[in-house]
């Protein structure tokens, strides 16, 4: 909020406006620039011809061009030295243009400020008055004081109003770094009055005094206001509203009302609404006497209070509030010199604030208390120093990206709670900013002049939400390989369901208000304010490293009402508290809470006392002996949860924990249990079951390499092998159709494998018909061999299947050295049909190479991201409830779903199976991926430390500027060649795969135009009816309606043997399956059978969807979809090329169409019994 | 009034049993450009699904009484997810093997459509006579397709698992046919190393590599090596930074790169302002 005298700003600004402080010159800027000024006169024509400049139309002369190539090269240079890249100032020059406010709203504005000035300086001076006459001045059904709680009841001193000492043109608006808003959102300005000296006795900041005062005068304003603005035209709705949520700090907020008078000079188009803020003058208290330790309300104190000492508690929101009142004008003047000083800082000014917004940071309370004028103050602050010794952290010549960048920097690896910033507002002076390490514990910017800490209205739970932002941002700012920025600046963040990981809501009942005590109440202010403490104190302790951020927020209220109440009107229902916590996935999972070591008593007891009857001794394998809390996993309620539940419990109010909701909750229980022993006592994150699976494989690894056949490696390749698999993996669980785990089995290489493919197929089956042979002789597995139809046009390829003791199947491919060059040989030769050779080879190239590096990629990544497995096992079991499931390849979804965990700006890597989960739904509503490529930098972790980082980077496996180019101009000839993205819709490239699109080269795009929908119409859901148990359901419910015809199927009784635990039912009573069946087909899901023999049938014509789990399908009853390629219902002539089932048209010589009604009868002669109904669409 | 014929193909309505609904087949006679007259065979289009060469007998049996049918080929494409066929064993060799999927010319056919050929003149004409009187009578027969169901399926997915020594069997004879036809190949190319061309030179034939394909595929891969190796070596030898005029041109280079960088960013910036990407709400 800064300020500077209403009449000169207004006088100033055409001047201000024309001044032009571009270094280097582009000619064509200049033309802009005279276009600009000319503008300005005229209204908001946005239309203006400005690129139509002359430089563009004519060609210029040899000489003119080199000169103009020579001040270009220039631009070029510097604006890579001084921002990040070109194409980065280039954005953020035509963000800050796009920001500015429309000149025409400005004139407009410009004349209603006049005219309020007028109206102000006509409101009369009042008598001095006691309370009573003071209040009996006002008709209380018009106007009422509005008087800090507790009013006033008896004063000694009076109350008087006599015309502003002052009347400033304060905030943004007056330092011109205002910005549009979004739609909805009215912009502000704000007017400051200077209550004069006269009206205030020195003693009156005690006890609320000036408050009461200036809540008079605000309230005798109002009065005048009212008719002196019907008089002059000027038609206004008045309000009261609190300041940044202050409730100690009530202002007048003007609105504009459109009315038919053409005499009314009505600003509602502008959106714009002007708030009059009412200060007092600078140094009219002893600053020192409020400074943040000391008390300034005086009360009666009780016995109990007491607690032996003198002292009352400070009350530094108090202090600050009534500091910060003195200091309006004070702060514009210290901003205004800056801006003077240096050239970018209102540019920078303005990214700040975008950036703070994107992010739901503002000034007020609710919104974290650090906005635009703290980033601002801190800025001017950091140009004076701010270094340990006072070494100046931005330099006046900085450009705007810099002094952003700097600032950002700043706030990421200075901490500012711990430590604190000191400065001095004096203008004139130049003393120098420092930073001293030792702190208070409160986030602090310290103003020595004014004595005010400007970054009062922060808690550390604010400052720490601030400061990891800044370290996101910080390590965007510092990607050199692509673009960031969307997610720095565009995009918006501040969506509390993706922002973070566990987000719960907590209702307060009643009998809490009685714990907000007088004195809690001196100094918090608010019982929001004090409770939101104590909520953070409570869980931050009993979290601890468990978390990397607490944020707790209420239910925002209203901060405007009538001018004739006193408050706005709190709502009947209880208030609700919501809890967000970002979790640190090393720690978050574990068992055991340690406490201090058995020797350190005092500490001993202190953990006792805290976590009360839970707390006991343990003895740890290392000798040990310490206090600690041992927690038990419980199903589909995370630790975090239980222990929040726990402690909320014992120190805030016993069965508190009944209010607490946590409906993400219900995601987790969107997750099949599988059918094993010990699944309840297991954290969500959990990999047990499919370390068993791997297990077995390393055995079955080890016995073949033993087989003398000459092989070079066998290697993973199924989603189970990689912990992404729907299911968990169960043994004997032969119904699950991902039961068939995938390896591939590299050969050694020998020059005597045939030179033709189905030689090299009967060569390497026999391989397989050997290994098969020695396993069934020699060991405890079963083998066999199956034909295999992957791969179109090779129909030679047969499989090993394998049955292992423990209960788990493995399937076999062999792979020679030959069959890349092969495959590759027959692209070459194929003329005509190269893209279809091509395909065939992509096949070959995913089912035997890329599968391999993808395993190995999704495995370590799983590892390093503990939550990723549940997160893509979730989003797939999403996808397969709406049928969709088996339209992509799996590895496809897997690399989609691991998006937010390495690129999650501008939110974080997600730390829950439900924040990930919607971080991934929230990217796909918004992918647009006809223009934009995903591109995939699959390596452990990002950078955690800044710039020193830099060089390791370059020595890591991240992707290269090069390689990435490289990618990028794949997506870029992709779409030259397919711009309406009919082949190829996912671009999806990582270093495992440049070309983008192995996986996704199959694909479809009503399908792929489907999911986006989908992923949309989930997260609108999720936006307009929150969370909930319900909408969750909801999320997880296919629609029907949208097919052509829907066939139900026979149900099947799959659930057992797909090893999934039945819902409704209780482990001991089902009973697990402990052997393979004689026949093994008689436990496969035929469902799945009639899918395939429809697609392969009709699949020319129709597109089928199914639910690949059978056992997850709603009473087990599964469903077939089929909706007809628009394209096949047309009339066409007879061919017999067409391919499909017609029949003649009547009345038409050789015109046919689709038969629906014979391929509807052959449908359900195909399904045969395994067909319920076939419903059509009407 | 349903027509009979359509570009010169009659049409058979048929019913399946249990259902109402009419399904279209159409058919012609089969004739080859060799065989103009003597052809016994028929052409159908828009077969039912599962059509194999028992359901054919099953239906002649029922309309055509007496029309011994000698052969049915299916398009191979039917059930197929492309248009066309491709021969792997073509694209990657050229050995005469004989591709076994392709007797009687069913990768040939396009979808869905079926040759009948009959074991004589006479029961050709039987049928053929039979099937068109049904045709300009639009008289429906029905077409014995049972009840497939999971029954069908199940011994689907019973066939995938095979036998192993029927397997063996085919692989060891298909590993035979091959080394014979690789055999011949050799021998074709021993052939060759005897012959002298024009230049004087002889082809020669390493003892790894059997066939042509192979040694040509190497001769280019081995060409395209070479010359890769010699440009190497000629760059390693220049100076790039010792005349002035490569300095400037150095210099030069290096500021038009940068230029017109900067004016790629200018165009792509400008691309996005007009997509109205500069909204940040």
């Amino acid at each position: 909020m800064a300020k500077r005298p209403l009449e000169s700003a207004l006088g100033s600004r055409k001047e201000g406006g024309e001044k032009k402080h571009v270094v280097i010159v582009e000619p064509n800027e200049e033309d802009r620039n005279e276009d600009e000024e000319d503008r300005s006169d005229d209204d908001d024509s946005d239309s203006d011809p400005e690129s139509a400049s002359p430089a563009h139309n004519e060609r210029p002369t040899k000489k003119q061009r080199k000169q103009l190539s020579a001040q270009e090269v220039q631009i070029a240079r510097e604006t890579a030295e001084l921002f990040k890249s070109n194409i980065f100032k280039l954005q953020i020059d035509e963000l800050i243009k796009e920001m500015k406010i429309k000149d025409s709203h400005i004139q407009k504005i410009e004349k209603v400020l006049h005219r309020l000035h007028h109206l102000i300086s006509q409101v009369p001076a009042s008598e001095t008055l006691s309370l009573s006459q003071a209040e009996q001045l006002f008709n209380h059904r018009k106007v009422a004081i509005p008087f800090p709680n507790p009013k006033p009841t008896k004063a000694n001193y009076t109350f008087a109003y006599s015309p502003p000492e002052d009347v400033s043109l304060v905030g943004s608006f007056g330092l011109k770094t205002g910005i549009s808003q979004s739609h909805g959102s009215s912009p502000s300005i704000d007017i400051a009055l200077t209550m004069p000296k006269s009206l205030f006795q020195p003693k009156d900041f005690l006890n609320y005094r000036a408050l009461y005062k200036r809540a008079f005068y605000l309230a005798y304003l109002v009065e005048h206001l009212i008719p002196l603005s019907k008089k002059h035209h000027l038609p206004i709705k008045i309000s009261y509203q609190f300041l940044n949520d202050d409730v100690l700090c009530p202002t007048l907020k003007l609105e504009s009302i459109k009315t038919d008078n053409e005499e009314d000079l009505h600003f509602i188009n502008t959106k714009f609404s002007i708030n009059i803020l009412v200060g007092f003058p600078f140094g009219v208290f002893d600053q020192k006497k409020l400074l943040p330790d000391k008390n300034c309300i005086r009360v009666q104190r009780t016995m109990e209070d007491d607690g032996g000492e003198g002292h009352l508690p400070p009350t530094p929101i108090y202090n600050a509030s009534v500091l910060s009142l003195t200091a309006y004008d004070y702060y514009l003047k210290y901003l205004y010199t800056t801006k003077k000083s240096t050239e970018e800082f209102k540019h920078a000014c303005v990214l700040g604030r975008l950036w703070l917004q994107q992010r739901g940071f503002g000034s007020s309370f609710t919104k974290g208390g650090f906005g635009h004028f703290e980033f601002a103050m801190l800025m001017a602050a950091l140009l004076n120093g701010g270094g340990l010794n006072g070494n100046k952290i931005l330099l006046h010549g900085f450009s705007s990206y810099q002094l952003f960048k700097g600032t950002i920097k700043y706030l990421a690896t200075i901490d500012l709670s711990s430590g604190y910033l000191s400065f001095s507002s004096l203008v004139g002076e130049s003393i120098t900013s420092k930073y001293n390490p030792e702190g208070f514990n409160v986030p602090t910017v310290f103003d020595k002049n004014v004595k005010l800490n400007i970054l009062w209205k922060m808690t550390n739970s604010s400052y720490s939400l601030l400061q990891s932002s800044a370290i996101e941002t910080m390590e965007l700012l510092n990607d050199v390989v692509r673009d960031r920025f969307d997610p720095i600046l565009l995009q918006k963040s501040n969506v509390d369901y993706l922002q973070y990981d566990v987000l719960m809501s907590l209702t307060v009942p009643d009998s809490i208000y009685a714990s907000f005590s007088p004195l809690e109440k001196i100094s918090f202010i608010t019982f929001e304010n004090y409770f939101k403490n104590k909520l953070y104190v409570v869980l931050k302790n009993a979290l601890k490293d468990r978390v990397t951020n607490i944020s707790i927020f209420n239910e925002r209220l209203s901060n405007q009402f009538p001018i004739n109440k006193l408050k706005p009107l709190t709502s009947s229902s209880p208030q609700t508290f919501k809890i967000g916590l970002r979790l640190n996935p090393e720690e978050a999972e574990k068992l055991v809470t340690k406490g201090p070591n058995n020797e350190d008593e005092k500490a001993a007891l202190k953990f006792k006392a805290f976590w009360g009857s839970r707390a006991s001794l343990r003895r740890f394998k290392d000798g040990t002996i310490q206090y600690c809390v041992v927690w038990q996993p419980k199903e589909n309620e995370s630790i975090v949860l239980s222990i929040a539940r726990y402690v909320l419990d014992l120190h805030i109010e016993k069965e508190i924990s009944h209010n607490l909701g946590h409906e993400a909750a219900s995601f987790s229980s969107k997750l099949p249990t599988p059918l094993l022993p010990a699944t309840s006592n297991q954290v969500v994150t959990s990999l047990v079951s499919f370390n068993n699976l791997k297990n077995s494989f390393e055995e079955l690894q080890k016995v073949i390499s033993n087989i003398p056949v000459g092989i070079k490696h066998l290697l993973p390749a199924s989603s189970g092998l990689r912990y992404t698999s729907v299911l968990q993996p169960v043994p004997f669980a032969t119904s699950n159709p991902d039961f068939w785990n995938d390896l591939v089995l590299q050969l050694e290489s020998s020059s005597k494998w045939p030179d033709e493919i189905s030689a090299l197929e009967n060569t390497k089956t026999a391989f397989l018909l050997k290994i098969s042979e020695s396993l069934n002789k020699e060991t405890a597995y079963k083998a066999f061999i199956t034909k295999d139809d992957s791969i179109t046009f090779n129909d030679h390829i047969c499989l090993l299947n394998i049955l292992t003791p423990e209960g788990y199947g493995f399937r076999i491919r062999a792979l020679s050295e030959r069959d890349e060059y092969l495959y590759l040989r027959a692209v070459a030769n194929a003329d005509k049909q190269k893209a279809l050779a091509q395909d065939i080879y992509l096949q070959f190239n995913r089912k035997y190479l890329g599968v391999v590096k993808h395993t190995r990629t999704i495995t370590s990544m799983a590892h390093h991201f503990p939550y990723y497995s549940g997160t893509v096992r979730l989003f797939k079991r999403w996808l397969d409830s709406q049928l969709m499931l088996t339209h992509f390849p799996e590895e496809l979804l897997e690399l989609i779903a691991i998006k937010p965990f390495v690129d999650p700006a501008p939110y974080t890597t997600p730390n829950s199976i439900e924040n990930g989960f919607l971080q991934v739904l929230n990217y796909l509503s918004s992918w647009n991926w006809k223009e934009n490529a995903l591109i995939l930098d699959l390596i452990r972790g990002t950078p955690t430390h800044l710039e020193d980082d830099y060089k390791v980077a370059n020595l890591s496996d991240k992707l290269s500027i090069q390689a990435y180019r490289v990618i990028e101009l794949n997506f870029t000839k992709i779409r030259q060649n397919d711009p309406s993205a009919i082949k190829t819709q996912f671009f999806i490239a990582s270093k495992d795969d440049p070309s983008g699109i192995l996986w996704s080269n199959e694909g479809n795009l009503p399908i792929a135009t489907r999911l986006t929908v989908l992923a949309r119409a989930a997260m609108l859901l999720i936006k307009e009816h929150a969370l909930s148990e319900s909408t969750i359901d909801l999320i997880f419910t296919p629609s029907l309606n949208d097919y052509d015809f829907v066939i139900y199927t026979k149900p099947s009784n799959l659930v057992v043997s797909s090893g999934v635990l039945p819902p409704n039912s209780f482990k001991n009573l089902v009973g697990t399956e402990t052997s393979f069946p004689e026949d093994l087909t008689s436990k496969y899901d035929l469902n799945d059978a009639f899918f395939h023999h429809l697609n392969a049938k009709f699949g020319n014509i129709l597109i089928f969807s199914t639910q690949k789990f059978s056992a997850l399908a709603s009473e087990g009853s599964n469903v077939i979809c089929g909706l007809f390629i628009p394209v096949s219902l047309a009339k066409k002539k007879f061919k017999v090329t067409l391919g499909m089932d017609i029949k003649p048209l009547d009345g038409s010589k050789d015109e046919v169409v689709v038969n629906k009604s014979s391929i509807f009868s052959q449908i359900s002669l195909l399904g045969g019994d395994l067909v319920r109904t076939i419903k059509e669409k009407k | 009034m349903v027509s009979t014929e359509i570009k010169g193909f009659h049409i058979l309505p048929v019913k399946f049993s249990g259902s109402s609904a009419d399904h279209y087949i159409f058919f012609r006679k089969h004739e080859t450009r060799e065989q103009k007259n003597t052809s016994r065979a028929i052409f159908f289009f828009n077969l039912p699904i599962c059509t194999t060469g028992a359901v054919v007998k099953k239906y002649l049996q029922q309309v055509a009484l007496g029309a011994t049918m000698e052969l049915f080929t299916a398009s191979i494409l039917t059930e197929c997810p492309e248009d066309v066929w491709l021969d792997m064993t073509r694209l990657t060799s050229d050995l005469e093997l004989n591709g076994l999927k392709d007797e009687g010319g069913g990768s040939k056919l396009p979808r869905n459509c079926g040759i009948v050929t009959f074991i004589d003149k006479a029961a050709f004409q039987l049928a053929f006579t039979a099937l068109k009187a049904l045709s300009s009578l639009a008289n429906v027969t029905e077409w014995p397709l049972n009840d497939l169901g999971s029954k069908f399926f199940r011994s689907c997915l019973k066939k995938q698992i095979l036998d192993p020594v029927e397997l063996a069997q085919t692989i060891a004879q298909s590993v035979v046919d091959f080394d014979r036809a690789e055999a011949e190949s050799i021998e074709q190319l021993q052939n060759q190393t005897q012959l002298v061309d024009e230049d004087g030179f002889t082809m020669v034939v390493g003892t790894h590599r059997k066939t042509k394909a192979g040694i040509l595929g190497k001769q280019k891969l081995a060409a395209s090596v070479e010359v890769e190796k010699a440009k190497d070596k000629l760059k390693k030898k220049e100076k790039d930074d010792f005349y002035r005029f490569q300095l400037r041109q150095k210099k030069k280079d290096e500021m038009n790169d940068l230029l017109m960088k900067f004016r790629q960013d200018q165009e792509k910036v400008r691309l996005m302002k007009e997509k109205k990407r500069f909204r940040p709400y």
